[in-house]
């Protein structure tokens, strides 16, 4: 009889030991950072009341929180290497105009209705043309200055040029705002952060723009859906704003802004004649 | 036979019964450890966790809880041989200045974005008072503050005070390439108290005006980096479509506008919502790619030179 009572002791025992070895185990992985926005978490967070998360809350800020000395203060994060200024390649520039060229005149001499000129590609328009745009706004800039040749934008695009850098603003349609921004200059990161060299394989692993050849990427948060890309040297940013960027489809899928994208206009084909 | 097994019977099932008690004992004990690790609540949130929940409306100055105590330096304490001991940075209202690293956001508030990347070290902050980096969203009056058992407003007293937290990445419904989860690409800046329209934000650098539309107001600078301001007073600013602005220069105060395109109104908190876009190379010979980028880090170095001003 001893020897039984003492054999459930140890059973009692080891089978509350490996409880509590287990409990903790899952104790550290609620805290483990990776899953902290899975939702699971927040199903099990259903349980805790509004105290213990608040507790929690508090217990994470302090643990993270740190301070700057006065005296002697380390440096902050890193510096890019340096800010370069590209060379356009303003040879690939009319190279790309003169294929959209032939595409067209290819087009236009087709008889089939099937093989109606296609909108892809880069033609050139000179800023009189335009209602809104100042050309002295254009002529500042020593950059291909690109707008999407959407009729709509055409007809209220605005260009506010700098040296190195232009932008441009248009309704693209009903209850919608765009912008595109060039920039020549670029910064050169040292070994760049892990989520932006990411987004190099993204942008690598999409077709290229129709009409353009350029590799591309789209991100979308609140305040707009982005396309990026790089042609001829410079990085530009396509922007549109919706109101509802969840539910209108021009914002919340691909189709439209990269449509956008592949038909540009070219304000400025001078710009590279004394370059 | 019987009768042996019946006693047998008893025998187990008072084993059984013990054996359950002690285990029950344990089990116990683990319970009552890990609840008073629980409740030792640490001392600077003591007084904010009594009055959780409730909303005030304009607060006094925030109160400023220091996550790390200045080392007491009492007379006679030096000794020669040791350098005096450094104090924290603190703002202009005496308060420490505390950060999270970046890509630490809150609690089940989204991926973050881990970026130590000071894109411009040479802007100045983009507003002239003390401000709190900190989420709109999963805190005191955003909708989903119970996540983190913030439920008040957004004048609570505590949203107005260090440490900061990133808010680039913070999710949102939609699911994206750069922030899988997340989808909010831009820093909340709340200002020094919840009274709108008093803060000024200034140019950071030395810009060009490029949009000012419905809720935002959007610059340009030489080098082509892009910095959104949004949720200014839209109705009162200090620039213009096309001027050139210079570094530190006025640009509006800090409101809650947020319209459609029709003009309706969208509610939001009072705060600046920062962007910023860099054409940068992932490395030599590399296109560039132009695009938001996590300016965290590039605010907390402005903030630490604004501070030392
Ligand atoms: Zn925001």
């Amino acid at each position: 009889m001893g020897r039984r009572y003492l054999s459930l002791l140890v059973t009692a025992l080891v089978t509350a030991v490996i409880a509590f070895m287990a409990h903790t185990a899952g104790a550290q992985s609620d805290n483990d950072p990776e899953t902290d926005d899975s939702q699971t978490d927040i199903a099990s967070d259903a349980r805790m009341s509004p105290a213990d998360r608040l507790l929690r809350t508090r217990e994470f800020l302090v643990e993270r929180a740190q301070t700057r000395p006065r005296l002697q203060p380390p440096p902050i994060g890193r510096p890019p290497l340096r800010n370069d200024r590209a060379m356009v390649d303003w040879d690939d520039v009319s190279a790309t105009m003169a294929e959209t060229r032939r595409r067209d005149a290819a087009g236009a001499n087709a008889a089939s209705a099937a093989s109606v000129p296609r909108l892809e590609g880069l033609r050139a328009l000179a800023p009189t043309q335009l209602q809104r745009v100042r050309p002295s706004e254009v002529d500042a800039v020593q950059m291909p200055v690109l707008v999407p040749g959407s009729d709509e934008i055409l007809a209220s695009v605005q260009v506010f040029g700098q040296a190195d850098a232009y932008s441009a603003i248009a309704d693209a349609g009903n209850n919608l705002a765009f912008r595109i921004s060039g920039a020549r200059k670029r910064l050169v990161l040292e070994d760049p952060p892990a989520p932006r060299v990411a987004m190099e394989r993204m942008r690598s692993a999409r077709p290229p723009l129709p009409g353009l050849g350029a590799r591309y990427v789209i991100t979308r948060s609140d305040s707009s859906t982005d396309l990026s890309f790089s042609r001829f040297g410079c990085g530009y940013v396509l922007s549109l704003m919706c109101d509802d960027p969840d539910g209108d489809a021009r914002c919340a899928e691909d189709d439209f802004i990269v449509s956008l994208a592949s038909s540009m206009v070219l304000l400025n084909e001078n710009a590279g004649s004394g370059q | 036979m019987r009768a042996g097994s019946e006693t047998q019977k008893g025998n187990t099932t008072v084993n059984l019964l013990i054996g359950l008690a002690i285990v029950s004992l344990c089990f116990l004990a683990v319970w009552w450890y890990e609840k008073q690790a629980v409740e030792s609540v640490p001392p600077q949130f003591a007084d904010e966790l009594e009055d959780e929940g409730s909303a005030i409306e304009e607060p006094d100055a925030p109160s400023g809880a220091i996550p790390e105590d200045p080392p007491d330096t009492l007379p006679g304490d030096e000794d020669e041989d040791i350098p005096p001991t450094d104090t924290p940075l603190t703002d202009a209202q005496g308060d420490v200045f505390a950060y999270l690293p970046v890509g630490d956001l809150l609690p089940l508030s989204g991926p973050g974005f881990v970026d130590d990347t000071v894109y411009r070290p040479d802007i100045v902050f983009p507003t002239e008072d003390r401000v709190f980096l900190n989420s709109q969203v999963y805190r005191y009056g955003g909708y989903q503050g119970s996540l983190n058992g913030m439920e008040g407003g957004q004048c609570e007293i505590a949203n107005y005070d260090y440490p900061w937290q990133d808010t680039f990445c913070e999710k949102r419904s939609r699911n994206q390439d750069l922030c899988p989860g997340g989808g909010h690409e831009g820093l909340d800046i709340r200002p020094a108290s919840c009274t709108k329209n008093v803060h000024w934000a200034v140019a950071v650098e030395d810009a060009r005006v490029i949009d000012v539309r419905r809720h935002w107001v959007t610059l340009q600078t030489a080098d082509g980096t892009i910095y959104n301001y949004l949720h200014l007073n839209m109705g009162a600013l200090e620039v213009a479509l096309g001027d050139d602005v210079a570094q530190g220069q006025r640009i509006g105060v800090i409101s809650n506008d947020f319209y459609n395109s029709d003009g309706s109104s969208v509610a939001t908190t009072i705060h600046l919502h920062f962007e910023m876009y860099e054409n940068y190379v992932a490395s030599d010979g590399a296109d560039p790619l132009f695009t938001k980028v996590n300016p965290y880090m590039t605010l907390v170095s402005a903030y630490d030179a604004k501070l030392r001003e």
